[in-house]
């Protein structure tokens, strides 16, 4: 594990080859988290932790955190979301564009895009918002070189090897191809964001008129 | 000891609405593997020492004031504390003010006894756009807990025309009270800090840099006379986003740096070539026109946060002392 001080009260975890995968890392965190811990933020590669310097020193929370999740045993727990997507072009404004730069016909791609078992790596960008691995790679789009200065919520977009979905209005730059009536962000809940790291989602493509008789 | 505040019927009725200004506290934990960042006020240490002057827990909400003209009239008289550098002030800043009506013409941050009471969103108080969470209107009313401290100054200055009392002492900024040129901000290398070319590293702390006009709650955006360079294999190797916060340093292809502040996202996938100590944020609030970055090591961050830690509970037992006597 390579371990970088990083700042004051928090500490950024690189997890190596022999060590337990960021993924594994955050479900057993999940499942039983230290206390006085500020906040504990899982990315692609790294593990950021927040700690009360009142209660933790560094290095003994390095040590603490090592021995209890380092076990690259430990089975990340996921949870399966099927979000419900239109893919009807007045929802979707780059469904064609995506579509002609990949060879496909709007159905192909379609069911390309709404076939694999997504997992969401990482959530960030803005309040639950889930970079989904596993596209398809003919699929693969660079971003807009403009990005939308407004992209309605619940917009389902593509970047690179990336899948993802707007919660919430946002500008944004990822080529859209649908969208989803469901709610992906709810303060209320907890924790606030549907899609979690580690989780899995699978797209389901709905018609127009299922779209609109759903409650958003 | 711990103070837990309660609502009271009290409220203020904001007046006068400057621009940017918005309810901000110790900012909103747990929430970052959900994609919210921490926000919270720009200047830790004036929502801090606000705070403790009126009696309240040093995390309670504060009224974030960043440019224009706000006016605050309260239902009763009571205790306020503005901390910061406003332009112009109705009541003396850094120090308990008795007072009904309070008017700030910049940048500060006003506590009142009792705090703004405004609704929880995700365990804090703190505005955030992306929450969905209504902006701070004109006429509007804010409710406010109960205070602990409710009986006036007796020995006092005060302007008997507008039944004002404080006292004659203050609390310090923690940096200079006047804008200097350049602001010196303290800083520490970042996670990336070597994928920058031998002269940029050096550069980073010789060269100052001028605060462009894009200036928000998110970041401020740097420009140098030589942009930065990363190394020929860095731009090569390309960066997997992982967390950043208040403070962190990024560095765009642009050359020109980005320091990120209070209302920073979650994540960020620009190489991080410093972190600025969380005891000069309160610098960088001030919006100064030019900074002169200033090397110091992680360990020496740390110990003046605690020095500085240590410094708000002498205030606080100073300040205890102060309404006892009353």
């Amino acid at each position: 594990m390579r371990v970088l001080p990083w700042r004051e009260g928090a500490v950024l975890l690189y997890p190596e080859a022999e060590d337990a995968s960021v993924e594994q890392l955050w479900a057993a965190w999940q499942a039983q988290p230290l206390p006085h811990i500020w906040d504990a933020v899982p990315a692609f590669d790294s593990f950021a932790l927040y700690f009360d310097v009142h209660h933790w020193q560094r290095e003994q929370l390095v040590a603490t955190f090592l021995q209890r999740y380092n076990h690259a045993s430990a089975a990340p727990k996921s949870r399966l979301h099927r979000i419900e997507v239109c893919y009807h072009p007045d929802l979707a404004p780059d469904l064609l564009a995506v579509a002609q730069h990949a060879q496909l016909s709007p159905e192909r791609l379609i069911a390309c895009h709404s076939a694999p078992l997504y997992t969401v790596q990482m959530v960030g960008f803005s309040p639950g918002f889930g970079y989904l691995q596993g596209l398809d790679p003919c699929l693969q789009m660079p971003r807009l070189a403009t990005p939308r200065l407004t992209v309605p919520a619940g917009s389902v977009g593509i970047a690179g090897a990336q899948t993802g979905i707007y919660p919430q209005a946002s500008p944004g730059g990822w080529q859209l191809i649908g969208r989803t009536h469901q709610q992906l962000f709810d303060v209320t809940q907890q924790p606030p964001a549907r899609l979690q790291a580690g989780d899995r989602v699978r797209f389901v493509p709905i018609s127009w008129e299922v779209y609109y008789a759903r409650p958003s | 000891m711990p103070v837990h505040l309660k609502q009271s019927a009290d409220w203020v009725e904001l007046k006068r609405l400057g621009l940017g200004c918005s309810i901000q506290d110790a900012g909103r934990w747990g929430g970052q593997a959900s994609g919210v960042s921490v926000g919270g006020a720009l200047n830790p240490y004036a929502r801090q020492v606000a705070n403790i002057l009126v009696g309240n827990p040093s995390s309670a909400a504060v009224l974030e004031c960043l440019a224009g003209t706000t006016e605050l009239h309260s239902a009763q008289p009571r205790y306020w504390a503005v901390c910061g550098r406003p332009s112009d002030c109705s009541v003396p800043t850094w120090r308990p003010v008795w007072a009904q009506t309070v008017r700030i013409t910049g940048r500060a941050w006003v506590a009142v006894a009792g705090g703004f009471w405004t609704p929880l969103v995700l365990a804090s108080r703190s505005y955030d756009p992306l929450l969905a969470m209504p902006p701070l209107v004109q006429h509007q009313t804010l409710p406010l807990g109960y205070p602990r401290f409710v009986k006036p100054p007796m020995q006092a200055t005060g302007h008997q025309a507008t039944g004002q009392v404080a006292p004659t002492w203050f609390v310090p900024d923690s940096c200079h009270p006047a804008p200097q040129f350049p602001e010196r901000v303290r800083a520490y290398v970042g996670p990336e800090h070597t994928w920058l070319t031998v002269a940029s590293q050096t550069a980073l702390w010789q060269q100052g840099f001028r605060l462009s006009s894009h200036f928000s709650r998110m970041g401020a955006r740097l420009e140098a006379a030589e942009p930065l360079q990363l190394a020929q294999v860095a731009k090569h190797a390309s960066m997997l986003s992982s967390a950043v916060s208040a403070g962190t340093v990024q560095l765009p292809s642009s050359g020109q740096p980005i320091i990120l502040l209070a209302a920073a996202q979650t994540m960020g996938g620009y190489p991080r070539i410093a972190q600025v100590a969380q005891v000069d944020l309160a610098v960088l609030a001030y919006q100064p026109k030019q900074i002169d970055m200033q090397p110091i090591t992680l360990e020496a961050a740390e110990q003046l946060l605690r020095v500085q830690q240590q410094f708000l509970q002498g205030v606080q037992a100073r300040v205890e002392y102060w309404y006892a006597q009353l």
